[in-house]
């Protein structure tokens, strides 16, 4: 306790516990200088009111299940099932527009052949080899899953688009497709902060960002598939944590104009309601928390 | 049976599918509410159940998350997504097919029921189709939509197998006399003729309630369509015949249907000693009836009415007890006997003098305190025993009567109906005894009086004889348990809150007592023998014209004086009668004289019933010219008289 009074005390910003964020693969967390678009330097903008979409808008997401099924040998095969959905919301109710699945069997080359034949329904996937080690093997068939996941998510996103040209909300971001990067109609809503795009005293500007402020837009990886990307915060974070309420939206580089990033910011910060509960609920949209409650009923 | 499902069937370990209930959630959307009938087809079963609770909740996990995303401002702005949100209902089950192995309802896709559905669920189809159908409508059930008609079966309604009616709600809402006026014409158009025939007796208790049931309403376009649902007419009875006592007067009738334009089929209620005599049970308490007054009322009624009776201790000539009159002069010798003894004249014939006073005392404030309805000459007007008409209403209007004259007259009057039932000569072969305000006829607590062990009897062996009881009450908890339980059917309208919270309702979900606290006019809840559940129904007005239209459409006559109160009751047996010439006629007599030769008129029912009252009454005795006597002749002056002047 007085050690918090001290920190308190010195000015610095206290935290309620852990961030809710941290998924503590620290060998993943990296800072990646991102490009400055908008200010000569790192700014906070305020938003004012916020204002919700005055148009249909849709929300992707995407859930995995992985079971170990056993191993071959020393190599693990493992049952992954691999969903994702649009919700499309009008006048408030949710419906559900797109929805995918597939399982896939992942193992090493030799342990799905010890398997034999797959089963009906269900897509074989071959691991990359190399040493032989179970931990490693789970490591790479999550990874793979992560993968699978995503290119499942921009098959709905595809299949949505479709059929619908309204807004597309997906949780996470655009920069991993390049149909998606390139939609002025989507947006990426990344609640992780693994990797930051600024370090230093910008990077104490980004995660002191004020409630209802965003920040200037950069482009977050030079030289990747440019997206416009920006931090938002949706919830005050004083008293809780630097993470609490920040999320950082990507668009299509369409949208990098200020007008555009202040207009998408305050739609936003009108998802914030109804708060979607969970331990991420001050980052989680409700729709993309709709879509989340969809796929686990299924 | 093609119609898309409204919900699904949801079974958890916390709330899962039995043979009696099962949960299914619908669309927000959903026609669904309490008292809905639903259909699950699944697994080759079906399941007919009827809503008997709902929830509703959200995906929040707690209230304060709500307060967080509106910072703590219930005003603030509303959120561009509604939460996801279910309706989940609870049904009864109503009914299973196949009926054996009886199992738990299967998980499967929840139907609005059809008009087919319902007929089923309600296992209608056994008693409303085919040559010998006993339905009888009874309103129709609404939901979705859907009117499907709803029927009572008849066996269960009028007897033999089960029998009676009771209805319950608050009053002002015309719910409970509606709806047995409904229920009445229901009977009297769809009471099949393989049961045979059937009449109505009707108390009316209260105001105008049932003083116009042969008066037609005027329907709106809704109603006629529920009749015509029902494929029932909307007609008012055909054959009514009102009863009303005097007024003390002994000439006008003591009820709201005074007016002339009604008065054809509008007669008193006049009983005399006889009548009264055979229950003077009704009119004694529990402590008066004991076997030494019991006996003496049997020797006067045994020995004296009616009958010629000699004491030559009590006068030199027979008595000829025929009405209170009679009765009292009889007691007035018996007393003048007994002081005459002093010593030992205690007892009459084995009878104590404090036993024939108290019987003396009981009787004739019966006299007193139901003067109107029992005549002192022995006049009498009665019910039509023995000639009861098939479809027929009695209206007996007891509403202005002393509540000791009301007792009696409805002890009498059902009492009656059971010798004639049980002798099979009343006429019809079921009779409908309504009575209103069964609270204060058989209270749940009180004393055991006469009345009250009448309509035990009643409702527990009356369907043996084809005699039925429709009751109704404001709170059911306050009648006598066995006689509202006896009813096979219970129908109730609006319900107060406190009366719903007694045990009696304590098998209804809360849900259904709040619908039941809210009913709008016109809807009643049932329970019949068929209906494994209470189910709701809506029913039309009555096509009879309202106790309060009717005081309006015909404006209840004053009060009047004697010689017009004699007309009219004249003109209602004869229409030529003239006012003028009555009161010529009455000018001068004696009231007695002339109640008298008007219930002899009534009685005999002449082709010329205004002749005959005049024969009746008798030529006018002129009154004898009293002479001023004769002037006597003067004393004789005595002029030696020394007293003299």
């Amino acid at each position: 306790m007085r050690c918090r009074k001290r920190l308190i005390a010195t000015g610095m910003a206290p935290a309620d516990g852990l961030p809710a964020s941290l998924t503590l693969h620290d060998d993943d967390a990296v800072i990646r200088p991102a490009r400055l678009l908008e200010d000569p330097t790192l700014r906070t903008h305020a938003l004012g009111e916020s204002v919700p979409f005055d148009e249909p808008v849709a929300f992707l997401d995407g859930t995995q299940r992985m079971e170990l099924l056993g191993y071959a040998g020393t190599a693990p095969v493992a049952l992954v099932e691999i969903r994702a959905a649009v919700r499309q919301r009008v006048r408030g109710l949710f419906t559900t527009a797109i929805r995918e699945r597939q399982v896939y069997l992942l193992g090493r080359r030799s342990a799905l052949a010890a398997f034999g034949e797959p089963v009906e329904g269900v897509e074989a996937l071959e691991l990359p080899e190399g040493p032989a080690h179970p931990f490693r093997d789970l490591a790479e068939i999550r990874r793979t899953a992560d993968r699978v996941r995503g290119n499942l998510e921009l098959s709905a996103a595809d299949a949505f688009r479709r059929v619908n040209a309204g807004w597309l909300v997906i949780d996470g971001s655009l920069s991993g497709s390049p149909t998606l990067a390139e939609d002025s109609r989507a947006i990426g809503i990344v609640k992780g902060h693994t990797t930051l795009p600024f370090d230093g005293a910008d990077l104490e500007q980004y995660l002191h960002l004020p409630p209802a402020h965003r920040s200037s837009f950069f482009e977050p990886t030079p030289g990747y598939r440019p997206v416009v990307a920006w931090a938002l915060r949706l919830w005050p974070w004083e008293g809780r944590d630097l993470f609490h309420g920040l999320v950082r939206l990507e668009v299509a580089p369409a949208n990098g104009t200020p007008e555009r990033a202040d207009a998408i910011s305050r739609a936003i910060m009108a998802e914030r309601l109804p708060v979607s509960g969970g331990p991420q609920w001050d980052r989680l949209l409700y729709g993309t928390h709709t879509v989340q409650q969809y796929l686990r009923a299924e | 049976m093609t119609q898309d499902p409204i919900g699904r069937v949801v079974a958890t370990e916390l709330k899962p599918s039995t043979p009696h209930q099962f949960y299914f959630w619908t669309a927000r959307e959903s026609a669904v509410g309490i008292g809905a009938i639903v259909r699950v087809s699944a697994g080759g079963r079906t399941v007919y159940g009827v809503v008997t609770d709902g929830s509703a909740y959200s995906d929040l996990s707690t209230p304060m998350m709500d307060v967080l995303g509106a910072d703590g401002d219930p005003a603030s702005p509303p959120a561009p997504s509604a939460r996801s949100e279910i309706r989940l209902y609870l049904a009864s089950v109503l009914r299973q097919e196949p009926a054996e192995p009886l199992q738990p309802v299967p998980i499967g896709p929840v139907h609005l029921a059809t008009d087919q559905d319902v007929a089923l669920a309600l296992r209608m189809e056994g008693y409303t189709v085919g040559e010998r159908a006993t339905g009888i409508p009874v309103g129709v059930y609404a939901a979705g939509g859907l009117e499907s008609p709803v029927s009572l079966d008849c066996d269960f309604l009028l007897g033999p197998e089960a029998a009676h009616l009771n209805i319950s709600g608050v009053s002002g809402l015309a719910t409970k006399t509606s709806a047995v006026e409904f229920l009445l014409t229901s009977i009297f158009q769809a009471f099949p003729a393989h049961k045979g025939s059937v009449a109505a007796v009707c108390f009316n208790v209260k105001g105008p309630d049932l003083c116009f049931l042969d008066q037609p309403a005027a329907l709106g376009a809704a109603d006629r369509s529920l009749y015509e649902r029902m494929g029932l007419a909307a007609e008012p009875f055909g054959d009514v015949r009102y009863f009303a006592p005097f007024r003390p007067d002994g000439v006008n009738l003591n009820t709201l249907r005074t007016n002339e334009a009604l008065a054809a089929n509008t007669e008193p209620l006049v009983w005399g000693l006889r009548e009264v005599l055979d229950f003077a049970e009704v009119v004694m308490n529990k402590d008066d009836v004991d076997a030494k007054a019991d006996a003496f009322i049997d020797f006067l009624a045994e020995r004296v009415v009616g009958r010629e009776f000699y004491d030559p201790s009590l006068r030199g000539k027979a008595f000829q007890v025929q009405s209170f009159a009679d009765l009292d002069e009889f007691f007035r010798a018996i007393f003048d006997f007994m002081e005459a003894l002093g010593k030992g004249g205690e007892v009459w014939r084995t009878h104590h003098v404090a036993t024939i006073r108290k019987v003396r005392n009981r009787l004739s404030n019966i006299s007193t305190r139901s003067k109107g309805l029992v005549t002192d000459d022995g006049g009498v007007n009665d019910l039509p025993w023995g000639a009861f008409r098939d479809r027929s209403v009695q209206v007996i209007d007891v509403a202005g009567l002393d509540p000791l004259a009301q007792d009696l007259v409805f002890a009498r009057v059902v009492s009656k109906l059971r010798e004639h039932l049980e002798r099979r000569d009343l006429g019809v072969d079921h009779v409908v005894v309504f009575v209103d305000e069964l609270n204060k006829y058989a209270p749940v607590d009180g004393p055991d009086t006469y009345v009250r062990k009448m309509l035990l009897d009643l409702s527990e062996r009356g369907r043996y004889l084809g005699l039925v009881l429709f009751s109704a009450q404001q709170f059911r908890s306050q009648v006598q348990r066995r006689v509202v339980g006896n009813a096979g059917t219970a129908v109730f309208g609006r319900m107060d809150m406190d009366e719903l919270a007694t045990p009696q309702y304590s098998t209804l979900s809360p849900a259904t007592k709040i619908k039941l606290a809210t009913l709008p006019k016109g809807e009643l809840m049932l329970r019949h023998p068929h209906f494994t559940q209470p189910i709701f129904v809506r029913f039309p007005r009555p096509a009879v014209m309202t106790g309060r239209e009717g005081v309006e459409r015909f404006p209840p006559s004053a009060e009047l004086p004697f010689a017009d109160a004699v007309a009219r009751q004249l003109r209602s047996l004869d229409r030529r009668v003239q006012a003028d010439a009555v009161r010529r006629a009455v000018e001068g007599r004696r009231e007695d004289d002339v109640r008298r030769a008007l219930a002899a008129t009534r009685r005999s029912r002449p082709d010329d019933p205004f002749a005959y009252f005049v024969s009746v009454l008798g030529r006018r005795v002129e009154a004898e010219r009293v002479m001023s006597p004769r002037r006597g002749i003067p004393a004789v002056a005595a002029p030696e008289d020394p007293y003299g002047p």
